[in-house]
């Protein structure tokens, strides 16, 4: 089974990492005129200042709209297939696109993002039906996915 | 919303319509299909090579070439070019730039050409890469491609509007059924609701002959001052009113309308004609849902109305309101860039009277509408034009 996704994140999308690698979701934020924006851009998309700073994002939104993958091109996904994504309007402004548990509801529905790491050690957006994102780690594809290892079985050595 | 008043394009002609045949696969480059469409059109016209003194050039496949590496493959000394990296709306956006070029005398003869490859994972080459917002925050999510931003909008406008399958169904088999009259169609094979309704899934609630073939292929056309095309003797039509849009509605949370709600008025105001007096539209047929959004905003009918409008339309060129009338991208296949031109050459025929399908009865007026490039979660490119046939 193909391990991990491929990635060609750009350099500004850094940041969105940088967050998951400690559990926090953040999007870019203008030190100019306050507004959140995502994807994320080299300065800002209402005022054009380059002073963007990092900031927690609250994660509440509403999924507008999802779709059950058949197809992929990528061989991660397509070894993983059906695979659910969605569309959130962040409270926040921005819209979202997120990975989705299976069992996530249908649209429109409130529902909380938060950032992960994916297996290719990249920062990623998932959407919950809670705050607290329990349903995420009954998702055995969105756990295999963001390496939580709650439930796993490791099996560690020294490495020596 | 103010209507610029903006100059018609009274004395420039569009002629000599060219399609290189679509394959599935081919071994060839982008550049060997732009090289036939070149052919093509200089056999067609009876014009030497050296008499086509600007290119407008739009591929996906020509890379790492543009339209300047293409004046040196095709051998053509311009003293004007463009290069329209826009996709689905790449058509529009080369007959606009073309138009304004002979008008001012920049350049006497364009060619305008759509020329793409398709190649076993070149399709996935072209997804991955398709911009930074896309390899940032759309591929990492299951790596879907355009089926899957599309099922989203699909997904959004069906609970909103409450259009069913079946809606968009009828499209796909009224364009499939314009398609068995057209040659070059890659997809011929009759299709009925009940073998739409039980395709396979592709990103739900798409199925299978909701999302197009990629192909390859090629579309040209040439833009000429009229007294020109007439001392060729070449049947020709008039740009009637042209326009395009790019990253409209950005505050919308989700795409359900595109540039033509904001442009439409000014095309109607520029063509000097009413939406009863159009004989046939080609929209930009990528997903059935975008063909709704495209009647719907350019004023055929109201918003959300778009099943109802499906409903009491057959779309067929012997039916009421003939749409895609080669059988669109969906039965025609999509040959990269070529598919925002599609539209156009087929107009060409049908209002010139050299169809190579069915014609539509004394189609006299047509509706060209261009659509593309989904960037992040919305495609940010939408155009328009009104030709007719040359009095």
């Amino acid at each position: 089974m193909p391990g991990t996704p491929r990635s060609l994140r750009s350099r500004v999308s850094q940041g969105l990492t940088s967050a998951a690698a400690v559990g926090r979701f953040e999007l870019q934020v203008c030190g100019q005129c306050a507004a959140v924006q995502y994807p994320p851009r080299e300065t800002c998309v209402r005022c054009l200042s380059p002073r963007l700073a990092w900031q927690l994002q609250s994660g509440a939104g509403e999924l507008l709209a999802r779709t059950v993958l058949h197809h992929s091109h990528d061989p991660y996904f397509r070894a993983r297939l059906p695979w659910t994504i969605g569309l959130v309007r962040l409270d926040s402004g921005p819209t979202v696109l997120v990975h989705l548990p299976q069992e996530a509801p249908l649209p429109p529905a409130r529902v909380w993002v938060s950032a992960r790491l994916d297996r290719s050690g990249e920062g990623v957006l998932v959407a919950s039906k809670t705050k607290e994102g329990a349903d995420l780690n009954d998702d055995r594809r969105l756990r295999e996915l963001t390496s939580d290892p709650s439930d796993m079985n490791l099996f560690i050595t020294d490495g020596g | 919303m103010t209507i610029r008043d903006r100059r018609g394009y009274d004395d420039v002609a569009v002629t000599t319509p060219v399609t290189v045949p679509y394959v599935r696969y081919s071994p060839h480059g982008a550049h060997w299909f732009a090289a036939s469409a070149l052919a093509s059109l200089l056999e067609r016209s009876g014009l030497e090579k050296a008499a086509v003194d600007g290119l407008c050039f739009s591929s996906f496949t020509a890379g790492p070439d543009n339209a300047v590496a293409m004046t040196q493959h095709l051998g053509l000394t311009v003293r004007w070019l463009d290069h329209i990296p826009m996709g689905g709306v790449s058509g529009i956006v080369s007959l606009r730039r073309a138009l304004r070029a002979v008008q001012s005398g920049d350049a006497a003869v364009v060619a305008c050409i759509a020329a793409d490859t398709h190649r076993i994972d070149s399709f996935r080459s072209i997804v991955e890469n398709f911009s930074q917002f896309s390899r940032d925050a759309v591929h990492p999510y299951g790596a879907g491609g355009a089926n899957a931003s599309f099922a989203l909008l699909t997904d959004y406008y069906m609970r909103s509007f409450g259009a069913r399958a079946e809606d968009f169904g009828k499209l796909c088999v009224a364009q499939r059924e314009n398609a068995c009259r057209f040659p070059h169609a890659l997809l011929r094979k009759p299709l009925t609701l009940d073998d739409y309704l039980g395709a396979r899934p592709i990103a739900e609630p798409l199925r299978l002959f909701d999302c197009v073939m990629p192909c390859a292929g090629a579309e040209a056309f040439l833009v000429m001052k009229r007294r020109r095309a007439a001392e060729l003797g070449l049947a020709h039509a008039v740009v009637l009113g042209a326009t395009e849009c790019h990253n409209p509605f950005p505050d919308d949370p989700i795409q359900t309308r595109g540039g033509w709600a904001l442009d439409r008025d000014e095309l109607f105001a520029q063509a000097g004609i009413a939406r009863d007096d159009i004989d046939l539209v080609q929209t930009y047929d990528d997903y059935p849902v975008m063909s709704v959004i495209q009647l719907e905003d350019l004023g055929f009918c109201a918003k959300g109305e778009g099943a109802d409008f499906i409903r009491s339309h057959s779309f067929t060129t012997d039916g009421t309101f003939p749409l895609n009338t080669s059988g669109g991208q969906l039965s025609a296949g999509q040959a990269g860039a070529a598919g925002g031109h599609l539209g156009l050459t087929e107009a060409l025929r049908q209002v010139t009277g050299a169809v190579l399908g069915a014609a539509v009865p004394d189609a006299a007026t047509a509706l060209v509408s261009g659509f593309g490039m989904m960037i992040y979660d919305r495609g940010l490119c939408s155009g328009a034009a009104i030709l007719a046939r040359a009095a």
